[in-house]
């Protein structure tokens, strides 16, 4: 109900754009021109003598509009407490899947994500395709998962995407190779692990034009060697999480964190419909423990427990 | 009815390893679909030994329901979980009791594959139900 009534709040308020849209291109519109159709000349000419109205009318129900949009989106007091007891079990669990970790690591270098799988995702960042921003033949309701709920206080605000269509083989990450998979899915062992790209930094287009133009010349530098090495660990990292290079050198221009292990396991509800997968990934020597280890079950166990407690799964 | 056996749920899964471009990669049953305990007792009604899985987070899920006139199985419909399974008495006393016990679920899941014409069973799941079984018979045929 609250999410219907944000839509129709944010409707009304791009009619009412709409229309002062069409009082700007009525004002300077030739009456003359419109003798001919004459509903025509009756709006344009209705519209002339009524626009100081229209306008003032369409600021007012756009700041309304604008006011019940905050208000509907804004999260209320349970809201908020429901969310804190959520992140306190996610670090919970997060102690549980990496037992070794010291005080000092960075918590988002361990990180236990909740996503959820939506039919209808209308707006994603970054934009997959300049012509189409969810991708290639890919649409609002192409399915996907999205970030619900995170350990740690920071990174919360991610627009971490994944693509999970009803033609499973276009899935995408681990996340997208795990909802297809309905089990458990581990990429990066305690021993080899995803090419660490952390420590590298981003190559911009005109570094890489450059590059590639000192090797049709024939010149060989260490610039070029060490760039063909990051390249080819991109195109590995990319290969082995199931993204395109392209996600994973957006990722580095962001100087977000790449991990070197991620485990997916799919989250059901009661019913045993799939509703979800919880992502455990590092990017240092900490994996996550093994998904039949007694702790991890017991954990995860808890974890589900309370995600249960607060209706997670029903809504 | 007897109290719940604890599986080890370590020794239960079955996780594939490969290696892929030097990257370890690892794929298995979702921790929810391995069970967590076993439990048997005898249903008077039909004379029958009913062996029942426990799973992590007990599920409510709707069940699918096969049975002949000497085993029956309960398989989960959205997971293909193996929920329970019972088994006559007779042919239990009257061969070893271990090896009889699975062949009736042996012959109970492949009596429910025939009956819904399932073509793409998620046999990990009668695997890791079969290996419980295998490990716990001697248990669960101490019927109280």
């Amino acid at each position: 109900m609250k999410q219907l009534s944000y839509y129709i709040s944010k409707s009304v308020e791009w009619a009412t754009v709409f229309v002062l849209g069409w009082v700007g291109y009525a004002l300077d519109f030739d009456l003359e021109r419109l003798k001919k159709d004459e509903f025509l000349h009756w709006l344009v000419d209705t519209t002339r003598a009524e626009a100081p109205k229209i306008v003032i009318c369409s600021v007012m129900i756009i700041g309304i509009s604008k006011i019940i949009s905050w208000a509907l989106i804004r999260k209320s007091i349970e809201q908020v407490l429901i969310d804190r007891n959520i992140s306190d079990a996610l670090d919970k669990f997060r102690d549980v899947c990496f037992p070794n970790l010291e005080k000092s690591v960075p918590v988002d270098h361990n990180r236990v994500t909740l996503f959820k799988h939506v039919e209808w995702k209308s707006w994603i960042h970054p934009f997959k395709g300049i012509f189409n921003p969810w991708g290639y033949w890919r649409w609002p309701w192409s399915g996907w998962l999205c970030v619900k709920y995170r350990s740690g206080h920071v990174t919360q605000g991610g627009t971490t995407i994944f693509l999970a269509p009803d033609d499973a083989q276009n899935s995408e990450g681990v996340a997208g190779e795990t909802w297809r998979r309905g089990e458990a899915y581990r990429v990066g062992g305690q021993l080899n692990k995803l090419p660490d790209l952390n420590k590298d930094s981003y190559k911009s287009n005109i570094y890489v034009c450059w590059i590639y133009f000192l090797k049709k010349l024939c010149i060989s530098s260490d610039k070029m060697d060490s760039y063909e090495i990051l390249r080819s660990k991109v195109y590995q990292y990319a290969e082995n999480t199931n993204t395109s290079p392209k996600l994973v050198w957006q990722r580095m221009k962001k100087r977000k964190t790449c991990p070197t292990s991620i485990l997916g396991v799919v989250i059901e509800n009661r019913k045993k419909e799939r509703w979800g997968v919880l992502i455990m990934d590092s990017s240092n020597e900490h994996s996550c423990i093994d998904t039949s280890d007694k702790k991890f079950r017991e954990g995860l166990s808890a974890l589900i427990r309370e995600l249960r407690r607060y209706d997670i799964f029903e809504r | 009815m007897s109290n719940w056996i604890q599986l080890d749920a370590q020794r239960l899964d079955q996780t594939t390893h490969e290696n892929q471009n030097g990257v370890d990669i690892y794929f298995g049953l979702s921790p929810f679909d391995i069970p967590e305990a076993i439990r048997s007792h005898v249903d008077k009604s039909n004379d029958r030994l009913k062996i029942e899985f426990k799973y992590l987070d007990d599920p409510e899920e709707e069940k699918m329901e096969w049975s002949d006139k000497d085993s029956s199985l309960s398989v989960g419909k959205n997971s293909g979980c193996v929920y329970s399974i019972s088994v006559n008495m007779k042919p239990l006393e009257e061969i070893s009791g271990k090896s009889s016990l699975l062949k009736e679920f042996e012959d109970a899941v492949k009596g429910f594959i025939a009956e819904k014409h399932l073509t793409t069973v998620e046999e990990s799941h009668y695997d890791v139900a079969r290996k419980a079984l295998a490990e716990k018979a001697e248990e669960l045929l101490v019927i109280p």
